[in-house]
């Protein structure tokens, strides 16, 4: 369960984020997980109030967005998309691809009043 | 299942789900749920103007830049810094046993071993000669990238060749956390089932070198390696993959070789 250090981390770079303004409360924080950043939404959904206990993020809602993988074929040059873990280019079918998205988990947005 | 009101919601897009701490369903259902007004407080939504911020910020940042660190650390002191992962039980320790009593001689290495208890594995390995210390995490399934910072410079000396670190057995949490090493080598025993990689593909994906172990086992189970080679080719096309058993000493010399053209020169 690596999560809870994944939703800790997302709540102290999400209260750093906001330390200039006057909040009063945190509606939503919006995060991107790619399929290949080795998170399950599903547990980091599930531990996330539990991360933010405590803080100015209790009841804030966490909105996770799959990012697919992104690859850049190096045989056809075309970019496609992978919604699951293939590496491999769906126009051409060669594996000769760059990973240019997907493995990463990016806070991206925050909504408070 | 929808957390708030238990319905269930097939085919569902999860990523559109859920608010936390609030007893009232606030997302939007296929049904129509009917919520009395006063239930969303419309009056509280209104008492501040709303602001929205726009971050870009991974969340693995403060890892990734430890890592970073780590990286340029080996690099600068040519240390090979191996990061060693797979599930518990699939030969890890067994195979840096044999590698420490066989080249501890010639190549000067240290190890770091990640349990969440015991030192049993350390002390498997000082037996055979080799440095070695135990990181005990506790609660936690992985090594991340300051547990490896701390001992730089003091435990792993500048003039180590080659640092082994054995990961928590866990095939899913260690992928996610750079350690800053160079080289990623994932094992997996024959007994643990073909499609593993495909199971767990990210730690399968990340890896420079995937060892199939425990081949000796081999006449006693029902294992399709071209299956398995074929899921691995899936995740990871063009990693390099060799049959290794403990027992027999079937491909460690090739193992070896591969840490004798990895070393930094």
């Amino acid at each position: 369960m690596h999560e809870l250090s994944i939703a800790e981390q997302i709540v102290s770079q999400s209260l750093a984020s906001i330390q200039s303004y006057e909040v009063h409360r945190v509606l939503s924080i919006e995060i991107n997980v790619g399929i290949l950043s080795g998170v399950v939404p599903e547990c980091l959904d599930f531990v996330f109030p539990e991360a933010c206990r405590g803080t100015l993020l209790e009841g804030t809602q966490l909105v996770i967005h799959g990012i697919p993988l992104t690859l850049k074929c190096s045989s056809c040059g075309k970019i496609s998309q992978q919604e699951q873990i293939q590496i491999c280019c769906s126009h051409c079918l060669s594996s000769r691809v760059e990973i240019i998205d997907g493995k990463d988990i990016i806070i991206a947005k925050m909504e408070f009043d | 299942m929808c957390h708030d009101c238990g319905c269930q919601e097939a085919n569902k897009n999860y990523f559109e789900k859920i608010p936390h701490g609030s007893t009232v369903p606030q997302h939007r259902h296929d049904h129509h749920h009917h919520h009395e007004h006063q239930d969303h407080h419309h009056e509280n939504i209104q008492m501040h103007p709303i602001k929205n911020i726009h971050l870009e910020q991974n969340v693995l940042k403060k890892n990734n830049d430890i890592a970073h660190l780590n990286h340029h650390w080996f690099h600068d002191h040519k240390v090979l810094a191996i990061n060693m992962m797979s599930s518990p039980g699939s030969g890890k320790t067994s195979l840096l046993e044999r590698t420490v009593k066989d080249l501890g001689s010639v190549v000067n290495m240290v190890t770091l071993v990640g349990d969440q208890q015991t030192d049993h594995d350390a002390l498997r390995i000082k037996k055979q000669g080799g440095l070695v210390k135990q990181i005990t995490t506790q609660s936690s399934c992985h090594l991340n990238a300051q547990m490896i910072a701390d001992e730089l410079g003091s435990f792993v000396k500048e003039d180590t060749e080659l640092l082994f670190i054995e990961n928590v057995g866990n095939l899913v949490c260690p992928s996610a956390f750079d350690l800053g090493e160079q080289k990623r080598v994932a094992l997996l025993s024959v007994v643990e089932g073909e499609d593993k990689p495909v199971k767990y593909p990210v730690l399968f994906n990340r890896a420079d070198l995937i060892l199939i172990t425990k081949t000796d086992l081999q006449p006693y189970i029902d294992w399709d390696e071209s299956l398995c080679f074929k899921y691995i080719k899936k995740v990871n096309p063009h990693c390099k993959i060799i049959r290794i058993s403990t027992r027999t000493g079937e491909g460690i010399e090739e193992w070896y070789q591969f840490l004798k053209s990895s070393l930094c020169v």
